[in-house]
């Protein structure tokens, strides 16, 4: 771990976010059209799909970091792989408040558990949510990886599942925002949500790296203390 | 006077809450860092005190 350098370009990479970010809000404002149905409430969707979205391809991304960790044992992938996590459950809660507020304005009610997308979504963040405890109710650092990794893997391949049981829900009362074809939305709409996305891509990238760097930088000081003072 | 659109008041709620998760994250982070900046003082001052 200590050959990587997390934090390698972040300053760029946090310039590029914040311009992607001030974009997207740009579009969403002053440029997406209101929509024929839900008129301004409509705004939502902008935040709340693309942070969901993000969110999920995070817990995968987590998944794939613990494979790399299980076949190399290299103990930066299972750090990779914590951040992702720990990265998607704090927008995850972002992706339930502001599905709700807008369940409220669109339906009436903060949330509908007849509604697949939103019961499939908590699923999926419920079950991550045992992942840190999990985790630190193991003592050894080794078999907590280990067994971190496990859990990672397992999760990781859950939350295609989700995708798919949305896809395979019947009865839909949640706006469908992309289709077979792309999505239904007229062009404008289209790049401003393609925009949000990527920025959100782009905030979720940088908090990730910049997370890794703190705890790099952390675990390096921890080392250094250990071995001045065995020194003394 | 200000005219807020139909429904306005939730989607400036929503995107509150968004700007108020990454703040309150890049906080968090802050503050680890200047505890990490306050360490590494620490150790430095060790540093000096065994050159001498």
């Amino acid at each position: 771990m200590t050959s990587v350098l997390f934090g390698k370009r972040l300053g760029t990479l946090a310039w590029i976010t914040a311009a992607f970010m001030l974009a997207a809000m740009a579009l969403v404002f002053f440029y997406a059209p209101e929509d024929a149905d839900q008129g301004f409430r409509q705004k939502i969707f902008y935040v709340h799909v693309p942070m969901a979205i993000v969110t999920l391809f995070g817990f995968m991304a987590a998944g794939i970091f613990a494979i790399k960790h299980l076949r190399s044992g290299d103990r930066s992938w299972d750090v990779r792989s914590y951040v992702a996590i720990h990265l998607s459950i704090m927008l995850g809660v972002g992706v339930l408040a502001t599905g709700a507020i807008w369940a409220k304005t669109a339906w009436g009610h903060w949330w509908v558990w007849e509604e697949p997308v939103l019961v499939s979504y908590l699923i999926v963040f419920l079950l991550y949510c045992c992942y840190q405890p999990l985790r630190f109710s193991i003592a050894d650092p080794e078999r907590q990886s280990r067994y971190a990794s496990v859990f990672a893997i397992t999760a990781g391949a859950f939350v295609p599942l989700n995708f798919a049981a949305v896809r395979l829900a019947e009865q839909y009362t949640h706006p469908r925002v992309l289709s077979e074809t792309g999505g239904n939305m007229p062009g404008d709409m289209r790049v401003t949500f393609l925009v949000c996305i990527v920025a959100m891509a782009l905030l979720f990238t940088t908090l990730w790296k910049l997370e890794l760097t703190n705890k790099h930088t952390s675990e390096q000081l921890k080392r250094l203390r250990r071995r001045l003072e065995a020194q003394t | 006077m200000l005219v807020i659109a139909e429904g306005g008041d939730y989607v400036a709620a929503a995107y509150v809450v968004f700007v108020t998760l990454i703040v309150v994250y890049i906080a968090i982070i802050a503050s680890k860092l200047s505890r990490m900046e306050k360490e590494l003082e620490t150790l430095n001052e060790l540093l000096d005190k065994r050159a001498k």
